[in-house]
């Protein structure tokens, strides 16, 4: 930390008069309406945005978010093994490390690996789970999340502001493999104030059945070293001494324990290894609405300790026992105004430090300032609204043991048009053009032998058009939304042999495009209070490339990147009782980027079904059960080469809500 | 309903289905050809077998999916023929496989475990009745050819690499490499009689390869640290235990030729390749630039084929990559290339 540090702080408090308390969620008017509709409201504040609501989220009975997004188009989910293994996602095959994750508005920070494990991130206190491609125009969200590539927003129970007495959301879901999870959030609410908290316990053993194509043979296997055990607790107060102002602060910790099965290596099943984690979190915000204008300040610090363990690693000292802490603190203020009748403008800035201590004497003793600013004008003409944007970001990297990387200035643009809805069938077109960077992450500059402090950030154009339309809206609603995308990543990151085979080194070598199209459905029939019947679908095709000049697999599909994925839910409600059909598919892809038949990771189709009963009690009390089957084909598949997903497994699930 | 929905997404999963392209038939009975081991990479499961026929130019991929109808596995690093088997070590499997050298039927596979730990084994020599391993885990294992099964483990130093037989001894590599930056310098010298480890000698930082010449003279390649130390060629008098020469070229392999030995070195920062003709009778380098790796992209390693008296390099492209076998006169002209499977490291010539 030392002198710049103690600088920082002085800043952040001098900039941030109020950093510590706070109000607003990621996204404005999410808490003041019901969420449902207002992410509409999202809808039109965004550039290409697909959301889930809570009512989705409990039928889905998902392990954890990661398992959600996999279910919205353009979303191409990594999963490393089933329960608590690691889940990444690249939304639109621009990289995993180019989508920033946003809860109630904080940004989840891990400047360490640049990516979020969205198998460790909770679902069951989500209310509203958005993801975004062409950024949040106009909303209060952390200025990181504006000007990323993507970004997931998700919005939780405990940090909505809430009128209400009281509101309580418990779950306990039993399942196959051991699994074990119960959640309890309460949230208080009186004229001004609010609290809440919640605790959450999750474990499982994770032993499941697998078989796994060994050329003729079919090897039969048991998931072993799959076990986890997770703790979440937080809490937070809220503040609304009037309609204008509003301060949240709050805090959340996790600590989690897992067994890291690795890869299905063929006749070798030993595994050992560990992976111990605990991350805290502390942030806050306020919000001040003037007449025309909405000005939101914030700040957080998160703390990630990670520790891992191999005791059969062959070394002299008998294994591995290595711990990394990630630290970073970050401020930051954003606003909107509506200057004119027809023009308004949002900005912000937000200043960032993070750094990262090892036990491995081999790694770095990195830290980062990173400063973003962000200027935006929307005008609004007789047909619809032009949107400019502009934001600059400034990084300095520091090293205390070795080279540090360079510092890093890029203005990055933002270019839009969004249509009104015109027409019976309120057609709404959106053209827009997104230019953003990510920073490589502190492994890929530092990490021992592997890490290349050259590196420059990786960059992604992104070029959309969409259109949606409503061709029926009657007692049965129907939907229809449809992208076209170019997006092109230079300067793409990858690991490289440089030294030996053994020794990898990160470089910028190469560039991707990628053709898309995206395709989504949404359809209500409501024929009475009783009856209801909603189904949803999309399709994504992409065609990723390499377009790198000279490289042995120019024009091959990029490892991992599917060309075709596909979702189809099916609900019907009747009275209380309820079902859902939920089918994901995902085509073949490439465990390495030439395009070869051995390369091949199948394609799969899973289907998961729910049923559920309702049992409406006194007042605002309801009960709920709900069974869910999963992977009902037992189809046996992996997203990543060599680590298998489980068979067919079921799920019980009661809930105890006031609402 | 649910159906309906899987109805509608079956055209999908059948518009990606390709269809394999079919491999070369391979003969019953191996002859004139090759077997190149293709090492594959880290958890892919992808260590592969080629069958190379260099009467017909044929190439099967899959030899040993179709021989045992099965997956090699996970790295494989060592292939060798003894008493008409043939032995194949696959590191991260932890197993060797045993095949029959004619015909390639398998003959049996050995676990390569110590309890639940896998013992990762490496290089394989022999010695009369015995298989000699070098197993990650520190030790030599001892293999009964004739049971195939393990019956003794000998200690030796740390992540032990490659090892050869001179003088009735064994000498064994003891890279050290999963103690980086602290990586071990030594070689163990293994009296093959009563397989007890006579001696330590040290012969520089990370040793690798291990290849012996008909003069009783053991050559060890000190792979450094691919930074400030680099690889040398060290020489070690087997008569007396002691490093004799160290030679100031640098070196990442080395093969037999005839009486000779063709080394190579391939440099990851400028992508030169370069193979050259050692002379162990008169301990220099006769030829620095012996063949024309020109259409070598990464030079993974070189070997000799005594039948056909023709030099084949390894090309490993960029490792994530299908590789090459590129065929040499014996003046160094590049007559055909053999696309094969993934990291080509090792080479068994068929008559």
């Amino acid at each position: 930390m030392g002198n710049t540090a103690n600088k920082f702080l002085l800043g952040m408090l001098l900039i941030v008069p109020v950093i510590s308390f706070a109000q607003k969620d990621t996204v404005q008017n999410l808490e003041s309406v019901d969420v449902t509709v207002s992410l509409e409201l999202i809808e039109r504040n965004s550039s290409s945005m697909k959301f889930m609501t809570e009512a989705d989220i409990s039928e889905l009975a998902a392990h954890d978010v990661g398992e959600l997004l996999g279910k919205f188009s353009g979303v191409n989910l990594k999963s490393y093994g089933g329960l608590g293994g690691l889940k990444t996602i690249d939304v639109r095959s621009i990289g995993s490390k180019h989508t920033v994750a946003n809860v109630d508005g904080f940004t989840l920070t891990n400047s360490q690996s640049s990516q979020v494990n969205f198998g460790q991130v909770q679902a069951d206190n989500i209310v509203g789970l958005c993801v975004s491609s062409g950024g949040l125009f106009g909303m209060l969200g952390s200025v990181a999340s504006q000007v990323a590539g993507s970004a997931i927003l998700i919005q939780s129970f405990e940090n909505v502001f809430t009128s209400d007495s009281l509101k309580l959301r418990t779950s306990a879901k039993y399942g196959s493999f051991g699994q074990l999870d119960t959640y309890l959030g309460v949230k208080y609410g009186l004229k001004k104030f609010f609290v809440s908290t919640f605790g959450k316990f999750r474990r499982a053993r994770g032993n499941y059945g697998y078989s796994y194509e060994n050329g003729l043979e079919t090897e039969f296997g048991i998931r072993e070293n799959n076990d986890f055990q997770d703790y979440h607790y937080g809490a937070t107060i809220g503040f609304r001494p009037n309609r204008s102002a509003k301060f949240r602060i709050g805090y959340r910790q996790s600590n989690t324990d897992q067994g890291l099965p690795g890869a299905v290596i063929l006749y070798n099943q030993t595994a050992d290894e560990r992976l111990m984690g605990k991350d805290k979190n502390l942030f806050g915000d306020a919000v001040v609405n003037f007449s025309k204008t909405s000005i939101r300040f914030y700040s957080s610090w998160n703390y990630n300790d990670l520790t891992y363990i191999d005791p059969d690693f062959l070394n002299n000292s008998g294994g591995i026992d290595v711990s990394y802490t990630n630290r970073s603190l970050k401020g930051g203020v954003v606003f909107r105004s509506g200057l004119f009748n027809n023009i308004s403008v949002n900005g912000g800035v937000e200043q960032a430090y993070s750094n990262l201590v090892s036990s491995d004497s081999l790694f770095s003793n990195p830290d980062r300032y990173h400063t973003i600013g962000l200027l935006g004008a929307s005008y609004w003409l007789g047909v619809g609204r032009i949107t400019l944007q502009l934001s600059g970001q400034y990084v300095n990297e520091g090293n205390k043991t070795a080279h540090s990387a360079n510092d890093i200035f890029k203005l990055n643009p933002f270019i839009g048009f969004f249509s009104k809805q015109t027409g019976e069938f309120k057609i709404y077109h959106k053209v827009w053009y997104r230019n953003s960077f990510r920073m490589p992450s502190f492994n890929e500059l530092y990490y021992n032998n592997i890490g290349n402090s050259d590196l420059k950030p990786e960059t992604a154009h992104q070029f959309n058009y969409g259109v949606e339309i409503t061709p029926i809206e009657n007692s049965l609603k129907l939907q229809i939304r449809s992208n076209l995308f170019f997006n092109r990543i230079s300067d793409k990151i990858l690991g490289i042999p440089t030294k030996n085979l053994f020794v990898w080194s990160m470089q910028n070598v190469s560039t991707v495009n990628v053709f898309g199209a995206e395709c989504m459905y949404s359809a209500t029939w409501e024929q009475n209070k009783d009856w209801e019947l909603r189904s949803t679908g999309n399709y994504t095709y992409q065609r990723s490339t390499d377009a790198t000049p000279g490289s042995f697999n120019y024009g091959n599909q990029i490892a991992y990147v599917p060309m075709h994925t596909a979702n189809m839910d099916v609900s019907v409600r009747f009275k209380n009782t309820g079902m859902r059909i939920s089918n994901s598919y995902i085509s073949i892809r490439y465990s390495l980027n030439e395009n070869i038949v051995k390369n091949e990771v199948e394609g799969f189709l899973t289907t998961d079904a729910s049923v559920y009963y309702t049992l409406k009690m006194a007042r605002r009390n309801d009960f709920r059960i709900q069974f869910t089957i999963k992977n009902i084909l037992d189809v046996s598949y992996s997203y990543v080469r060599s680590f298998v997903m489980p068979g067919r497994n079921y799920l019980i699930t009661l809930n105890y809500a006031i609402n | 309903m649910r159906l309906i929905s899987l109805l509608l997404l079956i055209p999908f999963v059948y518009s990606c289905k390709k269809d394999k392209p079919e491999p070369a038939p391979i003969e019953i009975n191996l002859s004139s050809g090759m077997v190149v081991l293709c090492e594959g990479l880290f958890q892919q499961n992808n260590a592969t077998l080629s069958w190379i026929n260099t009467g017909t130019g044929d190439i099967n991929n899959e030899l040993f999916e179709e021989k045992a109808g099965r997956y090699l596995g996970d790295t494989g690093n060592d292939l060798k023929k003894y008493g008409g088997k043939v032995y194949i070590v696959v590191t991260l499997s932890s197993t060797i496989e045993v095949m029959d050298a004619t015909t390639f039927a398998p003959v049996k596979q050995i676990e390569m475990l110590n309890g639940t730990v896998a013992k990762q084994p490496r290089s394989i020599a022999f010695y009369g009745s015995k298989a000699y391993v070098t197993c990650y885990d520190g030790f030599v294992d001892v293999i009964d050819t004739t049971t195939l099964s393990v019956v003794e483990r000998i200690p030796v130093g740390a992540n032990p690499e490659g090892l050869d037989i001179a003088n009735n001894k064994l000498y064994v590599a003891n890279s050290g490499g999963l103690n980086t930056p602290q990586m071990d310098s030594t070689v163990s010298v293994i009296d093959l009689v009563n397989h007890m480890e006579l001696q330590k000698i040290t012969v520089g930082l990370n040793p690798g390869s291990v290849i012996s010449d008909s003069y009783g003279d053991v050559y060890v390649i000190a792979r450094g640290d691919y930074g400030a130390t680099p690889s040398r060629l060290v020489r070690i008098d087997s008569q007396n235990d002691i490093v004799a020469d160290e030679f100031s070229f640098e070196v990442s392999g080395i093969s037999s030729m005839n009486e000779q030995f063709l080394t190579y070195h391939y440099n990851y920062s400028n992508g030169l390749g370069v193979v050259s003709l050692f002379d162990p009778s008169s301990e220099t380098i006769v030829n620095s630039n012996y063949i024309n790796t020109f259409n070598v992209n990464t030079l993974y390693g070189v070997q000799y084929n005594p039948v056909s008296n023709k030099i084949y390099a390894m090309d490993a492209m960029n490792f994530t990559n299908t590789g090459y076998i590129h065929e040499y006169d014996i003046n160094g002209n590049q007559l055909t290339s053999y696309h094969v499977g993934l990291n080509p490291s090792k080479i068994l010539f068929y008559e």
